[in-house]
């Protein structure tokens, strides 16, 4: 070792695939959730309220895991 | 991306969201309040408590309740009359014209069964009234309207480069990135890319519904110069009449044509909605799209026949599915809470644009910034 204090890799590895996979994924959610309340009740309430809870839950995933250094 | 792609993109997005940000702001803030306006409604009294009715209440003849509603109003005519689904009220639009607009209609609630007039504030005052036309027309009109849904459709493009935009800059990093600890730029830059692009899809709906509502009117007249003009020869010469035939027959025609509805509203000859000859009864279903996709029923207003029942065009149907995609108030109350928490998410955006705007520099650095952040780990 030379001594230089190791610093962690600053940047996880980048995922593989394309940047746009969970957008995609939360678009096609957010359609089922604006869809689903207008089709019936119950149930269909009930998908759309997961769906958006969902969103907003990423939200606050991103800001509990930030990478503060 | 091509650095030529890159500007393209980049200045496309600074530019609408320029424009825009600040009425969006403005209809973000104003939206908020309005998501829950019938539960406001019912703490302020604006929407009255009225005890349910028994099931085999008897029902007010309702050319009586008219009466009633006139005599609040003298010298004035009825413009239109709606039910409450959920109570045994019923509301009567009166004015001094036939044509006369929502702000200057004067209103009458008045209990279904018993015709007693129900105390309530008018529709178009107050606090709610003021945040709504904020929101829709900022107190101009159509002009204001139309002017409001040039915004929501900026909005729109913005959104899309936006999300171009955010390809080049995710490219090396994982969904869900942001860095504080780094500068505040980053920080900032971050929190945009991963609220925006969460929210995209909800905004995206929202924006453009909204874009949508703005052409209510418009979208409302052409509907009846084409399927009122299928008519207009069996009218042709007419003036509008004078003494008009029953309301209760009216509503009674209609429910027989269109069995398994209730009526929503109707509106009088002259106002607009139905032509200058006929009642329109707006009936609707029981599931929440049924609720929503008015089916017209058209009473002579002379002789109280049945003229037809017409299929609502393509724009109108989008228009009417446009509403509730727009309020959120299809889905009970928790449905209205994430509406507005998606709207707090989408302030948030757009404040966090506004900070990365002022902390700008030059276009080139910012291009520069996005190409380094598809090539290289640490942007």
């Amino acid at each position: 070792m030379n001594g230089k204090p190791t610093t962690p890799p600053r940047t996880r590895p980048a995922s593989s695939g394309s940047p746009f996979t969970a957008p995609a994924w939360i678009a096609a959610l957010s359609v089922v959730g604006l869809v689903s309340a207008l089709l019936g009740d119950g149930v269909f309430d009930l998908v759309s309220w997961v769906v958006f809870t969902g969103l907003v839950g990423i939200c606050a995933w991103a800001w509990i895991k930030r990478d503060r250094r | 991306m091509q650095r030529a792609a890159i500007k393209a993109w980049f200045v496309v997005h600074k530019w609408t969201s320029l424009i825009c940000t600040v009425f969006l702001l403005l209809l973000c803030l104003t939206g908020l309040p309005l998501i829950f306006a019938h539960e406001i409604g019912h703490l302020t009294g604006a929407d009255p408590d009225v005890a349910p009715a028994p099931a085999d209440a008897t029902l007010r003849d309702l050319d009586a309740q008219v009466q009633t509603a006139l005599q609040a109003f003298p010298g004035n005519v009825p413009l239109f009359v709606g039910w409450d689904p959920d109570a045994p009220t019923m509301y009567v639009n009166t004015g001094p014209r036939p044509d006369t607009p929502p702000p200057q209609m004067q209103t009458v609630l008045l209990n279904t069964v018993t015709g007693a007039q129900v105390p309530a504030p008018q529709f178009n005052e107050g606090v709610m009234y003021f945040l709504y036309r904020l929101h829709t027309d900022v107190f101009l009109g159509l002009p204001g309207m139309l002017f409001m849904g040039a915004m929501g459709l900026l909005f729109v493009v913005a959104i899309v480069s936006g999300l171009v935009l955010y390809g080049p800059f995710m490219r090396k990093q994982r969904f869900g990135t942001l860095r504080t600890g780094r500068s505040r730029r980053l920080a900032w830059l971050d929190l945009h890319n991963v609220l925006g692009v969460v929210t995209l899809g909800w905004a995206l709906v929202v924006g453009l519904t909204g874009a949508i509502n703005t052409l209510a009117k418009p979208l409302e007249q052409a509907w009846q110069s084409e399927q009122l003009g299928e008519f207009a020869a069996r009218y042709a010469g007419q003036p509008r009449p004078t003494a008009l035939s029953s309301l209760q027959a009216a509503v009674d025609t209609a429910r027989a044509a269109a069995p398994g509805m209730r009526p929503a509203y109707v509106s009088f000859p002259g106002t607009g909605a139905s032509g200058d000859h006929h009642y329109g009864v707006f009936m609707q279903g029981d599931t929440p799209l049924t609720e929503r996709l008015y089916r017209p029923v058209l009473v002579d207003a002379r002789d109280g026949s049945l003229t037809a029942q017409p299929q609502l065009p393509g724009y109108m149907t989008v228009l009417l599915l446009s509403q509730p995609l727009h309020f959120g108030d299809y889905g009970r109350l928790p449905l209205k809470i994430l509406w507005a928490l998606l709207d707090l998410l989408t302030i948030a955006v757009l404040v966090s644009g506004l900070y990365l705007w002022v902390k700008r520099g030059s276009t080139a650095t910012r291009v520069a910034e996005i190409e380094r952040a598809q090539t290289q780990d640490i942007a």
